[in-house]
């Protein structure tokens, strides 16, 4: 997948007014392959509509959205179980974690869809996030910022062209931000992905092709 | 570890509930299936010299009749409506004949002097398999093979030989005997020697080869062809309940085949396994619905785990596919122990339906057995279609 695309979107829920000030409600936008970008804005302004539309979560739009040429709408469910599956990565906001799993096996349940990673490596990205110790625990007992360090590792144990991240850091220190945002550095320059963050502000330690006001 | 999510709020108490009035409904209808096949040899009885695939039909005489020979002969328009029966193979008439028939011995003969008008009938020679070689007429012999019903022997040596005090004679021995038959009409009279050449058990009237019947009837006949009074249906199943039905929907016939008339008694057991049959599916209906409806409760309260795993991109047949092997499972259990149930039930009625002559109940077990899995699969195709269909139809959480 080389790009998406969004043509004149309009979420139901969403005044003509509030539209009118936004970079991408009924606009024209394009997020290509390998670049980085940042969608802003403030609390309701639609930042998890834009993220939940562009991955099928939801469809409660007008408009159209298109991989490459393809309309999202007319997406059968294998289809879109593949594209899940190896072409985007999502880091939800609300994490959808399964809290009766162990930290280890919620990303083991992702990771063996597509056997991208071993189990060295996924022990490897726990150690590296300070999660060794809790590989065993189940996540109904972890802290909030220790489940979304555990749903990040879980976006990146899949093959994707665009990785898609709704506030992923807003219960992390400064110095797990730095390590996590170079680790997912690394992770999209190694598969010549693209990023498509949002956040309420904070711009993280990434080089943006790209900042939308939404 | 899927597996290990799947399986959350799976409610072991509404299971145990299908399987329990599963296995009733599945007990009831496999031991109804299979002492249905088990007693088929009942209505197929050995063949005789008359196969009973063959029934006649007459009319019932009443006082009226009496006056009126055409009450009792058949019209064209009811011999076509009997013909379009569907248990009708074929059907025959029987010809009279239409000359004089006088029986007698020469008093040089060993066995007492007797003399006797008689009439003759045939029917078709297909119709008697059993007759053997000696059932031909050929006029160059000059000799007439008859058949009579058994009934009249064993009328002549238990009734009247008892009681008169005649020797008894066997079968063998009445068709050692010739005697003398004179056949008259049209003006003409010839003298034949006629031969007791078999008996038959189904059929009731003296029998003559029919070759012999339409060579005699054109040369001594009188009068017109006359209507059918007697039709000989051949059908593929004497005992099949139809037949039974059409006979007594009040249209004054009578019908004879074999002596123990297996057309009503299979109908009233067939009437009477059909309704332990609709007994068995009343139970098995709430029993699907106990397990559509625990299907529609499991996916309401996984619905959010189940819309978790969707956007992980796991494949909805995939996420089905577990459900689907327990229906399956739990459909089997039940089926194969309701087969073993009927199997027990087959045990207990087997020594009753040995005392009828019927061993060897094997066939039915194993019919039964194919119905089964048959029935067992047709049973989860609903449940299998069901949790599909309600997977399909998961909405996504919308939060996490």
């Amino acid at each position: 997948m080389e790009s998406i695309r969004i043509h004149h979107v309009l979420p139901y829920f969403l005044p003509d007014a509030e539209a009118s000030v936004s970079e991408i409600w009924r606009r024209d936008a394009c997020f290509r392959k390998g670049e980085r970008h940042l969608v802003s804005a403030t609390s309701g302004a639609g930042k998890s509509s834009l993220l939940g539309y562009l991955f099928g979560e939801r469809s409660d739009y007008t408009g159209d959205i298109r991989y490459d040429d393809r309309e999202i709408g007319s997406l059968t469910a294998t289809e879109w179980s593949s594209i899940r599956q190896c072409r985007i990565s999502f880091v939800f906001q609300g994490l959808r974690l399964f809290t009766d799993l162990t930290a280890f096996e919620n990303i083991d349940l992702k990771n063996r869809l597509s056997h991208h990673k071993t189990g060295e490596e996924i022990l490897y990205l726990l150690n590296l996030t300070g999660l060794a110790d809790k590989r065993d625990e189940k996540v109904a007992r972890l802290s909030f910022g220790q489940q979304q360090r555990i749903a990040i590792i879980r976006a990146l144990c899949q093959p994707f062209d665009f990785l898609l991240m709704d506030e992923p850091f807003s219960h992390l220190d400064d110095a797990n931000v730095e390590i996590i945002s170079r680790l997912v550095e690394q992770e999209l320059s190694s598969k010549q992905a693209g990023l498509i963050l949002c956040s309420l502000g904070a711009e993280y330690p990434f080089t943006y092709h790209h900042k939308w006001k939404l | 570890m899927v597996q290990k999510l799947l399986r959350q709020n799976i409610s072991t108490p509404q299971l145990l509930g299908y399987a329990f009035a599963a296995l009733t409904g599945m007990s009831i209808i496999f031991t109804a299936f299979c002492f249905s096949r088990d007693i088929r040899p009942l209505f197929t009885p050995a063949t005789g010299l008359f196969k009973p695939e063959y029934l006649t039909v007459n009319k019932k005489v009443s006082l009226l009749a009496t006056f009126n020979s055409d009450r009792t002969t058949f019209s064209q328009a009811e011999i076509d409506e009997i013909n379009r029966q569907k248990f009708v193979r074929s059907l025959s008439y029987f010809t009279s004949c239409r000359f004089r028939v006088k029986a007698y011995t020469q008093p040089s003969s060993q066995i007492p002097p007797f003399s006797t008008d008689l009439f003759f009938e045939s029917v078709p020679d297909r119709l008697l398999d059993g007759a053997g070689p000696d059932w031909r007429w050929d006029e160059q012999s000059g000799v007439i093979p008859i058949m009579i019903p058994r009934d009249y022997l064993n009328l002549y040596n238990f009734g009247f030989a008892g009681s008169q005090g005649l020797p008894q004679i066997s079968e063998a021995i009445v068709q050692q005997v010739v005697f003398r038959i004179a056949v008259s009409g049209n003006g003409r009279q010839q003298v034949f020697d006629g031969r007791i050449a078999g008996f038959s058990d189904y059929l009731n009237t003296i029998l003559v080869p029919d070759a012999f019947m339409q060579w005699a009837n054109e040369r001594f006949g009188e009068g017109a062809t006359g209507k059918a009074s007697r039709v000989i249906i051949e059908t593929d199943n004497p005992a099949d309940p139809a037949i039974a039905e059409f006979f007594a929907a009040g249209q004054n016939y009578d019908i004879s085949n074999s002596k123990d008339d297996p057309g009503k008694l299979s109908y009233f057991l067939t009437s009477l396994i059909t309704i332990v049959l609709i007994v068995g599916t009343v139970i098995m209906l709430p029993a699907i619905g106990l397990m559509v409806l625990s299907i529609n409760l499991l996916v309401y309260k996984n619905q959010k785990m189940l819309g978790n795993l969707v956007l992980l991109g796991y494949r909805r047949s995939r996420l089905a596919r577990p459900y689907c092997l327990l229906a399956l499972v739990l459909n089997m259990a039940v089926g194969a122990a309701s087969f073993a149930i009927a199997g027990c039930a087959q045990s207990l009625y087997a020594p009753r339906l040995a005392a009828l002559g019927i061993t060897g109940l094997s066939g039915g077990f194993w019919t039964t057995a194919g119905f089964a899995i048959l029935f067992v699969l047709l049973a989860t195709v609903p449940d299998i279609l069901w949790i599909r269909r309600k997977i399909n139809r998961i909405k996504i959480p919308a939060r996490g």
